[in-house]
């Protein structure tokens, strides 16, 4: 077991958590994360190969899907994240890739990321302040892209009007963790 | 009445006016058809009832028409006042009901909310993001001062208790690395994952030189030149399996490069199977450079990872595994000149990655070394970097002719083969060493020959990077001179007709230190 200890990606030794009255902004910094992006000609091979093996079914466009210890977002044309818990699925990179062989590019992404997971009763007025993103009309199980702050950001719908997931770049965890504080007590 | 009598006033009951019983037929009035006047619609963009007449008569009727054609409904309030009147205007010049006009969308917000909802918090440090490299708090707890790369903080030099000038700082960092080993957080630079089939093939079409043939667990630089055969960028592409790349960019062009990457293979060559995405952020990645680089490697690489000249030469590449199993990517490159490596590990240990090479290279006075003493060394290696890559160079210009590859197409080949950038008298990168070791060199000078007037008809071209050397112990430049090739030995001017000074240059070999490349491959 190697002795390197790890930080999140606001640079502390556990996880940010910060309070307000009706919503919470927790760091998340336990998920490993690798990229999938099926090959040329063997879109349906990859997907088949990815459900075979972790039993995720990789989601449409705009979606994540979730199956076990695994979740998928979309990300793009023929191109997905998955997420796991870190500390059991460390090398999930090398075992997708192992799932999906030559039908799938996989590269480990976990932490080119960081996430900030938002919930409360005040989310959805605190999230019209941070992207253009009509969260009041979506549902769970919705991942968009957007703009937050001028940070490229994926926000996923956990529970609709109660708890989303921001994944932003990691080394601007401390902007985006800014930018999500500021709007808080801007409404509260 | 009853009121005013408790007031004591007195006052007659007027003739109070009766209600008739006729039935109301209220209707809407929309203009005064009337006179000459203008009839305003919309106060704010000054659209009248003329002009909606004048679109309906050149044919602009609906409604998204009318609004783009008069401009009624653009302004700030977004139609709230002048939309109705619009509408029905319209309406009744084409014999509809209002509804059936349409309505167009409104900007955003349309309730009015106050400014401070909408913008005002990213104010001072705030105004932008900011990156910070997975090593900025060891950084900041050793007292660094920082530069701004684009949005990346980077520490630019480590001060030491006693220096008082930044030189000192730098100066040291470049000796202790040339002498033992130095160590330093280049995780900015881009990192783009390339993978797929044809992931070579497309290689060979982003860069000027050839990839096709790079063996897995090598390296090799690379040029990449705009469309008109002007360099953009270089790095370095390392071939991890026959279907894997990583393709490495200047920290200023990683997003330009990604991109332009991206759109290659989307829209130039959508029938290759290749897949890129973006690791810049995933891996920490520390250059460790200098004679004792390979020592200080081994104390953190796993013992059963060979290191020596024979089993990693000079531009490998590899998987291993460092501090007791953690993954790492060692790749043998060297910016600096010296025998060097760069480490990569997953972000979140590359705390623990300085924090543990600090600690082993104690026995070899490791040092940390910022963009500065990075800045001196590649200048004194002869590295062109992004003064030498300004937007006018081509491959010829950096001296890399022979780099664009003619044996396959490439973005830029053909422009570059232009016969206007390709003159006998072209410009050329050359080193430039003062007469006189105390003269500085200034960056921005203009080279002009020993006697010439000093005129832009007699310009032979001009000083692109500057540093005083601690190694040489004199400053040098490195500049882009007309035929500069075949120069070698004169003596020439730098100009600096803006402060009014001028010295005189040797013009020399680009590549001041080791130019054997002997440090290299050690």
């Amino acid at each position: 077991m190697h002795n390197l200890k790890a930080i999140t990606p606001l640079g502390g030794t556990s996880p940010q958590i910060d309070r307000f009255e009706g919503l919470v902004i927790r760091e998340v910094a336990d998920r490993a994360l690798a990229s999938v992006a099926a090959r040329q000609g063997r879109e349906a091979e990859c997907c088949s190969a990815v459900q075979a093996t972790l039993g995720l079914l990789l989601p449409k466009p705009a979606k994540w899907s979730a199956e076990g210890a695994y979740m998928g977002w979309w990300m793009g044309v023929d191109l997905w994240m998955i997420d796991a818990d870190h500390a059991d699925h460390e090398l999930l990179a090398a075992n997708v890739k192992k799932a999906v062989g030559l039908s799938g590019s996989v590269a480990e992404q976990t932490d080119g990321w960081c996430r900030f997971d938002v919930s409360g009763a005040q989310v959805l007025e605190v999230f019209e302040r941070l992207c253009n993103l009509n969260l009041r009309a979506g549902e769970a199980g919705d991942a968009h892209r957007a703009s937050i702050e001028h940070l490229g950001c994926f926000v996923l719908c956990l529970e609709a009007g109660e708890k989303y997931a921001v994944v932003g770049p990691r080394s601007s965890a401390g902007s985006l963790h800014h930018a999500l504080v500021t709007a808080a007590k801007s409404v509260i | 009445m009853a009121a005013l009598n408790d007031l004591g006033v007195k006052a007659p009951l007027p003739a109070l006016p009766q209600a008739e019983d006729a039935p109301v037929k209220l209707q809407a009035f929309w203009h005064v058809k009337e006179g000459k006047g203008r009839a305003w619609l919309d106060q704010q963009n000054d659209v009248t009832v003329k002009d909606v007449k004048l679109a309906h008569q050149e044919n602009f009727r609906s409604v998204e028409h009318l609004k783009r054609y008069t401009t009624l409904g653009m302004a700030t309030d977004q139609g709230k006042t002048s939309n109705m009147g619009g509408l029905a205007v319209m309406a009744e010049l084409v014999g509809k009901q209002i509804p059936e006009v349409g309505t167009t969308m409104f900007r955003p917000p349309y309730t009015p909310v106050a400014m401070g909802t909408l913008a005002g918090r990213s104010v001072g440090e705030n105004f932008r993001p900011t990156r910070k490299t997975p090593s900025h708090k060891w950084a900041e707890e050793q007292g660094a001062t920082f530069v701004e790369v684009g949005m990346w903080l980077r520490a630019q030099w480590f001060p030491k208790p006693g220096e008082s000038h930044w030189r000192q700082s730098v100066d040291r960092e470049v000796l202790q690395t040339r002498k033992s080993v130095g160590v330093c957080d280049v995780t900015t630079l881009g990192k783009i994952d390339v993978q797929g089939t044809d992931a070579a093939e497309f290689l060979n079409h982003i860069y000027a030189n050839a990839f096709g043939k790079l063996a897995v667990g090598k390296v090799r630089y690379g040029l990449m030149l705009r469309e008109d055969g002007i360099a953009y960028d270089d790095g370095t592409a390392a071939r991890l399996a026959e279907d894997h790349f990583v393709v490495t960019t200047t920290t200023a062009n990683a997003v330009l490069v990604y991109r332009n990457m991206e759109f290659a293979r989307q829209c130039l060559w959508p029938d290759l199977d290749v897949q890129l995405i973006s690791t810049t952020e995933a891996w920490a990645q520390f250059a460790v450079a200098g004679p004792n680089s390979r020592k200080l490697l081994q104390k953190i690489v796993d013992p059963e990872f060979d290191l020596s000249n024979e089993a990693f030469p000079f531009m490998g590449c590899g998987d291993v595994t460092v501090c007791g199993g953690l993954r790492a990517r060692l790749f043998r490159i060297s910016f600096s000149g010296e025998l060097a490596f760069e480490i990569a590990v997953p972000t979140r240990y590359g705390d623990g990655l300085i924090r543990a090479l600090m600690q082993a290279g104690e026995e070899f006075d490791v040092v940390p070394y910022g963009t500065e003493a990075l800045g001196v060394m590649r200048i004194e290696k002869g590295h062109a970097a992004g003064n030498e890559l300004n937007g006018t160079t081509s491959a010829l210009n950096l001296g890399m002719a022979r780099m664009v590859s003619k044996k396959k197409d490439c973005i830029g080949n053909t422009s570059s083969e232009r016969s206007g950038m390709n003159r006998d008298d072209a410009l050329v990168l050359v080193g430039l060493k003062p007469v006189n070791s105390a003269d500085p060199v200034a960056a921005g000078s203009h080279l002009m020959s020993a006697t010439s007037a000093v005129s832009a008809e007699a310009d032979q071209g001009y000083i692109t990077s500057a540093a005083y050397s601690p190694i040489l112990g004199c400053s040098i430049g490195l500049g882009l001179l007309k035929d500069g090739g075949n120069r070698k030995g004169e003596v020439i001017r730098a100009v600096n007709p803006l402060e009014g000074t001028e010295i005189q240059v040797k013009v020399v070999s680009a590549h001041f230190v080791d130019p054997e490349g002997e440090r290299l491959r050690a």
